[in-house]
């Protein structure tokens, strides 16, 4: 493909979902400067693999290769941080009324700490469902598992942020113990 | 269904990820049970309390620079490079349409020109086959008197044409004879200018009433139309003195 060419099909496939690409680097790294970086490189590798791209949704294939890039970078870190202790964040059978409604009145500043808190397995597809609007199906590409296990990691994504913005209703020893198990780091 | 299998599709079912009859079972289910209702709820009020956050973040202009510029994207936004493509295109379209029509005009030039050169390379043909040794061709009436050419032509050919002689202005008719010229027999006149040999073809055809001169492989060719007829003058004499004769016919 020349050059020239090259750029306009990848301005048209992948470089509109810059915003995409940015929105889960910063989900990621948590600061806007690593989340900078890691888009940018991310659309060189883009760039430099494009003539490997297959007609895929471009969006995906973009997050796809945020999110690897991602991993590599933390390698180490990720293996300590999928440590998190999945049976002390089971969720509670139910919610209660008062619960509804203070999860319908959370403050939006809460609610994106409580995300940000959240483990990067549980956080990723969070992100992937309810900022981005991908489906389970884009969502295990891009996660490269199966759709059962997306269906489990959201579910167990929404049970804690639930529980975090609860917290207050249940007592503070209960949020203090997640807390501290998330941030066990 | 069972309120640990109704636990595992909830999220599914918010999120409209479940089929037909995991929906139609599940249904059944939270209709009878208050606890997985109650966790419906909150599920749904969090779902719309997270996208109420406007939690997306958006790409900073330095990211979206930064991108261009090593990938070396011209500055221009897409739609800048869309304008000037058009531009481009227009002025590609424009110069194209211009060469088409100088083209066009250098064609239709040549081919109003050409019949000409053509006509003065047959006439000159003519002019030498006409003199060709043995051929004894030159002349099929040889007379220089004018009443005893012109009649010949008569029946011969499908005009009559004016027939003259020069000889007190020294150019003596010499005879007359058919030839055929551009696909139709025309009436040849012979004249003499000293040893030089003046052919003059005479034949009906639409043509400009201005005077051409041609200059082929050392002749000169004078021809001109009038009244519907055309007159083609072929000699080797000086052009000078041909265009005299020329001027003689004309009267």
């Amino acid at each position: 493909m020349e050059y020239q060419e090259k750029l306009v099909q990848f301005e048209r496939l992948v470089l509109r979902h810059m915003d995409s690409a940015f929105n889960l680097a910063r989900w990621f790294t948590r600061n806007a400067d690593d989340a900078k970086d890691l888009a940018q490189e991310a659309f060189l590798r883009a760039f430099k693999a494009f003539d490997r791209f297959e007609g895929e949704d471009g969006r995906v294939w973009l997050l796809t290769i945020v999110r690897n890039l991602y991993y590599t970078s933390i390698s180490r870190k990720s293996q300590e941080q999928t440590s998190f202790d999945e049976e002390i964040h089971s969720a509670p059978e139910f919610c209660s009324s008062p619960e509804v409604l203070l999860l319908r009145n959370a403050d939006a500043q809460a609610v994106r700490q409580a995300l940000e808190e959240l483990p990067p397995q549980f956080r990723e597809p969070l992100v992937l469902r309810e900022l981005e609007g991908l489906s389970y199906k884009e969502i295990a590409t891009i996660m490269e598992m199966p759709l059962g296990t997306v269906m489990s990691r959201l579910a167990r994504a929404r049970d804690y942020l639930r529980q975090t913005l609860t917290a207050g209703f249940k007592g503070k020893t209960r949020q203090k113990e997640g807390h501290n198990a998330v941030s066990g780091k | 269904m069972q309120c640990q299998e109704s636990k595992k599709i909830l999220d599914a079912y918010v999120d409209h990820e479940v089929n037909l009859m995991q929906s139609v079972a599940l249904e059944e289910h939270l209709a009878e049970c208050a606890d997985c209702s109650k966790s419906l709820e909150g599920r749904r009020a969090l779902k719309n309390t997270i996208q109420d956050s406007n939690l997306r973040y958006t790409a900073p202009p330095e990211l979206v620079t930064g991108v261009r510029k090593s990938l070396r994207f011209p500055l221009e936004t897409t739609a800048d490079r869309r304008w000037q493509w058009f531009k481009a295109a227009f002025v590609g379209f424009a110069a194209a349409t211009a060469l088409c029509a100088v083209i066009a005009a250098v064609v239709v030039h040549q081919l109003r020109t050409r019949p000409d050169r053509q006509l003065a390379a047959l006439v000159v043909d003519e002019h030498i086959r006409s003199m060709l040794d043995g051929a004894n061709h030159l002349v099929d009436v040889p007379s220089s008197n004018q009443h005893v050419v012109k009649p010949w032509f008569n029946g011969r050919i499908n005009f009559s044409p004016k027939v003259t002689d020069f000889s007190d202005k020294g150019f003596p008719l010499a005879g007359g004879r058919l030839d055929y010229l551009e696909d139709q027999t025309v009436a040849a006149l012979v004249y003499k200018r000293y040893q030089h040999v003046i052919n003059v073809f005479i034949y009906p055809a639409a043509g400009s009433s201005g005077q051409n001169i041609y200059q082929e492989r050392g002749y000169n060719v004078i021809y001109w139309s009038r009244d519907g007829m055309q007159y083609c003058v072929v000699s080797d004499l000086n052009l000078t003195e041909l265009q005299q004769f020329a001027g003689m016919l004309k009267e």
